[in-house]
């Protein structure tokens, strides 16, 4: 909201009553640079691959060497296309005190590979911190939800990253040990897990892979409805249903659209009012 | 904390007024005499409040956050200079209070004005502009005069307001209610991270993935306070009435305890988290300076409202004892009533209990955080006992409840937060003994959101009925608790909403209860069926 006429109009009648305000907070001045500040990592250099799903990133050491107790904050700046999880710590500090806080590093696919760098800085203090970007990774096999960001309603973590229905690994019986998607609101549908494509995609297939281990068969802890969606032009539209599955994989094609995103809605399970659970999503051209 | 204060007005000076005028009906200019804060866009997204009511002063509070996701929550690392008026009349044509603050980094560029020298028991009306955006005006109303006989005092009661439970419908009612004050029991925000559809809201516009760790630096709290502080409801709340607030576990972590965190973390590291909690928690309610400066806050309090009623708020997590036998529901044990563990503290507790007995008003309400009465959760003759309430703490609990049954003739009423129910409660001399002294209520208000939609009676809930006979009601639906206090009686309101896991619920009064002054109890109101 702008500012309507009413500062005016006090102004003219200048019924201002002054005195007799306290205001409150603390008794600094515009404060000066922060020193005795200390700024470290638990690694020289931070190797990043550049997918979104990779895992790298260091722990950023957050230290006060003064003599009284401060609060402070460190600002954390990447290279161009690099992201970090977090931009700025911001902490209360005791004297001696170093605070560690964990930063990943993501680069998104087709980030050139070479030397990039993290710059982190907090009072009088600057630290550089190399970044060495890999290879992209490419998919030989077409499909399309490999190395794309994933993202989901919610996340049964830290064991069911939605990460894990994206990694390549089709196999139930590495559920709970390295691989799978599972929700993290129990009895509650729907929920979604999404894939988003760096640029427009023409997709016709999509398989779904979805609990289905010697110890959890589909039919009795699998998905049993859902609906295909993709994102054409902004908006969602339902390219699938699947009813009644109780298989491990159920593949849905369709007349193939350009689409930005794909996601999967789920709306129940086989084991009735409990989870979503996806081992691997899979999205192709036809 | 009084001496910091003056120290700081010696240094500083009051507020200097500032001459507006060159701003037009709808333009957005830069005067003259307001220097630019650099902002980037309207900094008023998380609203305006205002809490801590006394006869003639109020606190009003705003935060800077043109972008309330982003670091810093998208404002300039410097201070802003922040206009603000407090007016007599909702078109500030009778500007009684003005001036200038300083929205400083270091507090999240918030704002806290504890505007004095106002009179007592009326409405004001109050608003910041700072580089031409105005925000929105608040209502507040300050306490009535120390002496003040008769009259009355509507409180709003609530507590627990996890933003992912669902829709703040509740919070939304709460703002049409004709109330004096608001009294928040605790857990403001919770501290855990927030999945993408935003849990139970199942919102189709991502939360950021900023929010999905679990908040523990002073950054990651202050998003959290933004994404619940972004909520209209919640900012229509508060700017129908002043708060009075206190916290309870989750405005810093799941039942920690004093030094003792969830998951026995070093005490160096939970006390950095707890000085990190608790100045996010000043910076973002209208709380009285000074703010906290590392991991200790005096936040126990009192309030008059004339000869009415005081009103007395505990902090009950800050001094306590860490949890008998391991937290959760266990039987009695000595480590239960262990008397060298504590959860107000001695202090708190003699603090509370010397005011009670000094008090010369009619009304002695207790914001309290966990239930205080005896709460059996097993209906044999056996007994299992909450470890985090006040039963988990039972030495202090019966000092607590003898004092209260000392005072009876003041007429105790103790509000709690905590276990997302509306409970209400006779406060017995002996609670196995339905024929004993009642000495005061026990009123629990459920919850804002924390734990969705909610039933009307849970399995529990049947438990504790068949197990505690001083327990009169059972609605673990989400609202709120309206007060209504007079010379001759409380007249209690349980409000509810049927559902918050989509807007647009509306509101009803679930049961109504009445305590006689002079004769505590609860009365249920006629036409009302009660157990």
């Amino acid at each position: 909201m702008k500012s309507q006429g009413g500062w005016r109009t006090f102004v003219v009648l200048g019924a201002v009553v002054l005195g007799a305000v306290a205001p409150v907070g603390p008794a600094t001045a515009d404060r000066s640079v922060q020193r005795g500040l200390t700024l470290a990592t638990d690694t020289a250099q931070v190797a990043v691959t550049p997918a979104p799903c990779s895992k790298a990133g260091f722990e950023l050491r957050f230290g006060n060497s003064g003599k009284t107790a401060v609060y402070a904050d460190a600002f954390l700046t990447a290279g161009t296309p690099l992201t970090l999880s977090r931009k700025l710590v911001s902490s209360y500090l005791p004297p001696g005190y170093t605070l560690k806080v964990p930063i990943s590093v993501n680069a998104p696919r087709g980030t050139a590979p070479g030397s990039y760098s993290i710059e982190i800085t907090a009072g009088d203090q600057k630290l550089t911190l190399p970044v060495q970007v890999g290879e992209s990774p490419t998919g030989t096999t077409g499909n399309l939800a490999r190395y794309v960001p994933v993202s989901a309603s919610s996340e049964h973590l830290p064991v069911y990253p939605a990460c894990g229905a994206v990694d390549g690994d089709r196999d139930s019986e590495h559920w709970a040990k390295t691989t799978g998607w599972n929700d993290a609101t129990r009895g509650n549908f729907p929920d979604w897990l999404q894939v988003t494509f760096d640029q427009p995609q023409s997709v016709g297939r999509v398989d779904l892979y979805t609990l289905d281990s010697k110890q959890y068969p589909a039919a009795a802890y699998g998905l049993k409805d859902w609906d295909v969606q993709a994102k054409v032009g902004g908006s969602w539209q339902t390219v699938a249903e699947v009813r009644g599955n109780a298989a491990g994989l159920k593949s849905s094609t369709f007349t193939p659209v350009t689409a930005t995103a794909v996601r999967i809605l789920t709306l129940a399970s086989n084991e009735g009012l409990t989870y979503s659970r996806i081992v691997e999503l899979e999205a192709y051209g036809t | 904390m009084r001496l910091a204060r003056r120290r700081f007005l010696t240094l500083t000076g009051a507020a200097t007024a500032v001459a507006f005028g060159t701003n037009l009906p709808g333009t957005a200019v830069r005067t003259g005499t307001t220097p630019s804060g650099g902002l980037t866009g309207n900094p008023f997204t998380l609203g305006v409040a205002s809490g801590d009511p006394l006869a003639g002063a109020v606190v009003i509070w705003t935060r800077l956050a043109p972008k309330p996701f982003e670091p810093l929550g998208g404002a300039p690392y410097k201070p802003v200079g922040v206009d603000w008026q407090v007016a007599k009349d909702e078109h500030f044509r009778q500007v009684v209070r003005a001036g200038r603050a300083t929205a400083r980094p270091e507090f999240a560029h918030s704002v806290h004005v504890d505007v004095q020298g106002l009179q007592p028991g009326r409405h004001y009306w109050y608003r910041f502009r700072v580089d031409g955006y105005l925000s929105q005006t608040g209502r507040t109303r300050t306490a009535p005069a120390p002496g003040q006989r008769g009259g009355q005092l509507t409180l709003g009661v609530s507590s627990c307001q996890s933003w992912p439970d669902g829709y703040y419908t509740a919070q939304g009612h709460l703002a049409d209610e004709d109330v004096d004050a608001v009294v928040f029991l605790g857990d403001y925000i919770y501290e855990y991270g927030i999945a993408a559809a935003g849990g139970l809201r199942n919102l189709t516009d991502p939360v950021p993935d900023q929010f999905r760790t679990e908040a523990d630096t002073l950054d990651r709290y202050r998003l959290q306070y933004a994404l619940y502080k972004s909520d209209p409801n919640l900012q229509a709340a508060h700017l129908n009435a002043p708060w009075i607030t206190t916290w309870d576990d989750h405005e810093v972590q799941d039942n920690y305890a004093g030094l003792t965190s969830k998951s026995n973390a070093p005490v160096e590291d939970f006390l950095v988290r707890r000085a990190n909690a608790y100045r996010a928690y000043w910076e973002h309610l209208p709380l009285r300076g000074p703010a906290p400066q590392g991991p200790d806050y005096m936040l126990y309090r009192r309030f008059t409202f004339g000869r009415l009623a005081e009103l007395s708020v505990l902090d009950t997590r800050q001094y306590r004892s860490d949890q008998a036998s391991g937290d959760g529901w266990k039987a009695d044990s000595d480590a239960r009533r262990d008397p060298a563990r504590v959860l107000a503290g001695q202090q708190q507790t003699q603090w509370y209990l010397a005011g009670l007995q000094h008090s010369r008003a009619t009304w002695n309400v207790l914001a309290n955080q966990v239930i205080m009465s005896r709460m059996d959760l097993d209906p044999t003759p056996a007994d299992l006992y909450n470890m985090d309430a006040w039963d988990g703490y039972g030495a202090e609990q019966k000092v607590m409840l003898d004092g209260l049954a000392a005072n009876r003739h003041r007429n105790p009423v103790v509000v709690t937060g905590d276990v997302h129910a509306g409970y209400a409660m006779d406060m017995k001399r002996d609670f196995a003994d339905p024929s004993s002294q009642t000495y005061g209520v026990e009123l629990v208000p459920t919850s804002f959101s924390s734990g969705g939609n909610g039933v009307e009676v849970s399995a529990n809930g049947t438990k504790f009925l068949a197990a505690n006979p001083h327990l009169k009601l059972v609605n673990e639906k989400r609202g709120y608790c309206v007060l209504r206090f007079d010379e001759r009686e409380l007249h209690v309101d349980f409000r509810a909403v049927p559902y918050i896991d989509r807007p647009g619920a509306p509101v009803s009064t679930v049961h109504s209860f009445v305590v006689e002054a002079g004769n505590p109890g609860l009365n249920t109101v006629a036409g009302e069926a009660v157990r």
